[in-house]
């Protein structure tokens, strides 16, 4: 199925201006601004903000909480990783991105761990840092087995099938539109061999338990890591995710088709745990007290429908913003178009 | 919000307004009203009937730091209160801070899980017009509470009038245990009675006995503090200098007949080469989390004739550098006293 904008979905868009007119300047291409992604992890590895060419007035954050520069992993990241997904964002002038890093641990190798991460240029100069980060060594293990990320991921769009930077954010945003409240009824676009990879662990079509490798009949609807994407939301069991918000779409590669977005997924819990499948069974299911998801979550996006998605997600407490919205923003569930390019 | 706010500049000793309207002294709810509107409020959280519970207009909400929607979060979740409750009321200030214990939905519907709730609430005009509360998902400090019942004697006793402290004395000792702790190296002003004890989590840190066919820990060869020495033992040993800084030091109420200070506030551990550091004899220790680590407490002190005699910390770990939702992001980074009653 193709992507239909009409004028609704247009006109449903809020495009929350949230930083500064933007200089529209190309100058620092897609290499220069994968280049500024290592400058800036060089300079954290060896806690000298001075390295990093940053502006006067830098804005950081972590896990979105505004800090100092030099405070928090500043002090304590040992090394990079080799992992890096890279959402380079020429015309916003911001590359996003999701890599792997060494972090000070019980002993003097360190702790794996992975983080995402949005710079903003400016003048040449690090104008804005925001990072998401993820403290699980059982991912970075993963991301280190995975090596690189799936092709599809670093592949560009043939010219003649790229789509607009405004049809990128919808379509990425009909996957958020699909799991809110999610009654297996909506409009979910995903291609056949849609991937969903969360913290490094696939989440769709993972193999299964049965002895030749092939998923579990039993899991291949519903929920389970085993099913696809487009039966997972067809399952109507995503219901207990009762609102995202704070979609801040924060860079988009239309030579590639990706789109890079940092959310929250509230879970309400109480009365909201209970609904209707789509056949008219009723469940309950999902998380008991009130929890919220923070994530990073990449996608791939094609004129057919979503290909590829790469999660970063870590429970952070319930309600909390992004640090660069106005709460009323972060508590809605419209685009944010945070790459300060008009879409049209 | 109306939140008043004066600072007592600790290192003049002198009280500097910082901003704010001045407050309403009014004493029209004492005691037991202040405590009553407790349940007023956790009787309405129970019931998910935010009219129950005589919210102001504008009331204001945070829970864990996060300003959320009257009747989200925890509205919908909560199941019953308990038993347990610790008290700091604050009738000069119109607000009551408490402890206590509650349950909330479990996966189970006949079942339920426990937690604890640190919780202020501040009246005017017979409304609630703030509510912060601090909220602990943990089934085993649920049940050490409810096991002990009620809190230690000391927190229920009156202090004999004429040698009581007033506000500003108590929130300045009070303070002089958060001034200890941070880049504690064992040579500050620690005034602890000999009958001080602190309880963490429901669970006894200080003066704990020595297990059978254990040696108890010499400070001068530890490395780390032990939960058997004194308050002033683990003050004394300089082996708390880990605990990089303590902020946004909130005291929300005083009780001047019981001698108690409320306070909320974060430590935050720092990581990196603030772990390695030098205690009193000379010896280098490296000791403290390996990562950026903040500690969100609530606090009740026991103060009396100038020295500090029970100590309560409720805390649990938010994103590194979270701030109260109540600060300035400057009075969050700061570890100055915020006088939060609103009563010079």
């Amino acid at each position: 199925m193709r992507f239909a904008f009409g004028k609704s979905a247009a006109a449903g868009m809020t495009l929350a201006a949230m930083f500064a007119a933007p200089a529209f300047a190309k100058d620092c291409d897609r290499a220069c601004l994968e280049n500024w992604a290592e400058t800036y992890l060089d300079a954290l590895v060896d806690n000298d903000p001075a390295a990093a060419m940053l502006a006067d007035d830098v804005r950081f954050t972590a896990n979105g909480q505004r800090l100092a520069i030099g405070d928090g992993v500043w002090r304590t990241v040992q090394a990079k990783g080799d992992y890096r997904l890279v959402v380079a964002d020429v015309p916003a002038q911001q590359v996003a991105f999701m890599t792997t890093f060494i972090e000070d641990g019980p002993t003097p190798d360190g702790v794996g761990n992975a983080m995402a991460v949005r710079l903003k240029i400016e003048d040449g100069r690090i104008a804005e840092i925001e990072q998401r980060e993820l403290r699980e060594p059982e991912a970075y293990d993963r991301y280190v087995t995975m090596g690189q990320p799936r092709p599809a991921l670093t592949e560009a769009v043939p010219a003649d099938e790229r789509m607009s930077r405004r049809d990128l954010i919808e379509g990425a945003n009909l996957y958020f539109a699909g799991i809110q409240q999610n009654d297996g009824k909506g409009d979910y676009s995903f291609l056949d061999n849609c991937w969903r990879n969360t913290n490094g662990r696939f989440s769709t079509r993972r193999p299964g338990s049965m002895d030749d490798g092939t998923p579990d009949p039993g899991l291949e609807a519903g929920t389970a890591g085993e099913a696809t994407c487009q039966s997972q939301f067809e399952s109507g069991m995503l219901h207990f995710v009762s609102r995202i918000r704070d979609r801040r779409f924060v860079a988009v590669d239309e030579e590639r088709g990706l789109v890079f977005v940092m959310a929250f997924f509230d879970h309400f819990a109480g009365d909201t745990r209970t609904f209707d499948l789509p056949d008219g069974t009723e469940v309950t299911m999902g998380p008991t007290e009130p929890w919220t998801w923070s994530i990073a979550e990449i996608f791939k996006v094609e004129q057919d429908g979503i290909h590829e998605v790469e999660a970063y997600e870590l429970r952070r407490p319930y309600g909390m913003i992004s640090g660069w919205t106005s709460w009323d923003d972060a508590m809605s569930d419209h685009i944010q178009n945070a790459t300060g390019v008009p879409l049209d | 919000m109306t939140v008043t706010k004066r600072l007592l500049a600790c290192g003049a000793g002198a009280f500097a307004l910082l901003g704010g309207a001045g407050a309403a002294s009014a004493q029209d709810c004492g005691r037991e009203c202040l405590e009553g509107w407790v349940d007023t409020y956790l009787d309405a959280l129970i019931d998910n009937d935010p009219a129950a519970a005589n919210l102001a207009d504008d009331v204001r909400f945070t829970a864990d730091g996060q300003l959320l929607a009257i009747g989200d979060g925890i509205w919908r979740t909560m199941k019953g209160k308990g038993t347990y409750r610790l008290f700091v009321t604050d009738v000069p200030a119109q607000q009551v801070t408490v402890m206590t214990t509650f349950t909330e939905d479990a996966s189970d519907p006949d079942d339920a899980a426990g937690g604890a709730i640190a919780l202020r609430l501040k009246i005017e005009d017979g409304q609630i017009a703030e509510i912060e509360q601090m909220e602990i998902r943990n089934q085993s400090l649920y049940d050490r509470l409810e096991s002990y019942g009620r809190p230690r004697e000391a927190y229920f006793e009156t202090v004999p009038e004429d040698s009581r402290m007033s506000r500003r004395d108590l929130i300045e000792t009070a303070n002089k245990y958060f001034t200890g702790m941070q880049m504690n190296d064992g040579k500050g002003d620690y005034p602890f009675a000999d009958d001080c004890d602190r309880f963490e989590n429901g669970t006894l840190t200080t003066n704990q006995p020595t297990p059978e066919g254990e040696t108890r820990p010499d400070p001068a060869t530890s490395t780390n503090y032990s939960a058997q020495w004194s308050c002033r033992e683990q003050f004394e040993s300089g082996l708390l200098h880990f605990v990089a800084r303590i902020r946004d030091r909130r005291y929300v109420a005083v009780d001047e007949e019981r001698g108690l200070v409320w306070a909320f506030g974060f430590f935050d551990h720092m990581g990196g080469e603030t772990r390695t550091f030098t205690i009193p004899n000379g010896r280098e220790v490296t000791a403290g989390p390996t990562r950026p680590w903040t500690w969100y407490i609530a606090e009740v002190f026991k103060v009396e004739d100038g020295m500090l005699h029970e100590i309560d910390a409720y805390l649990k770990e938010p994103p590194y550098g979270m701030i109260s939702g109540w600060s300035t992001w400057e009075e969050g980074m700061s570890d100055e006293i915020q006088n939060e009653t609103g009563i010079e």
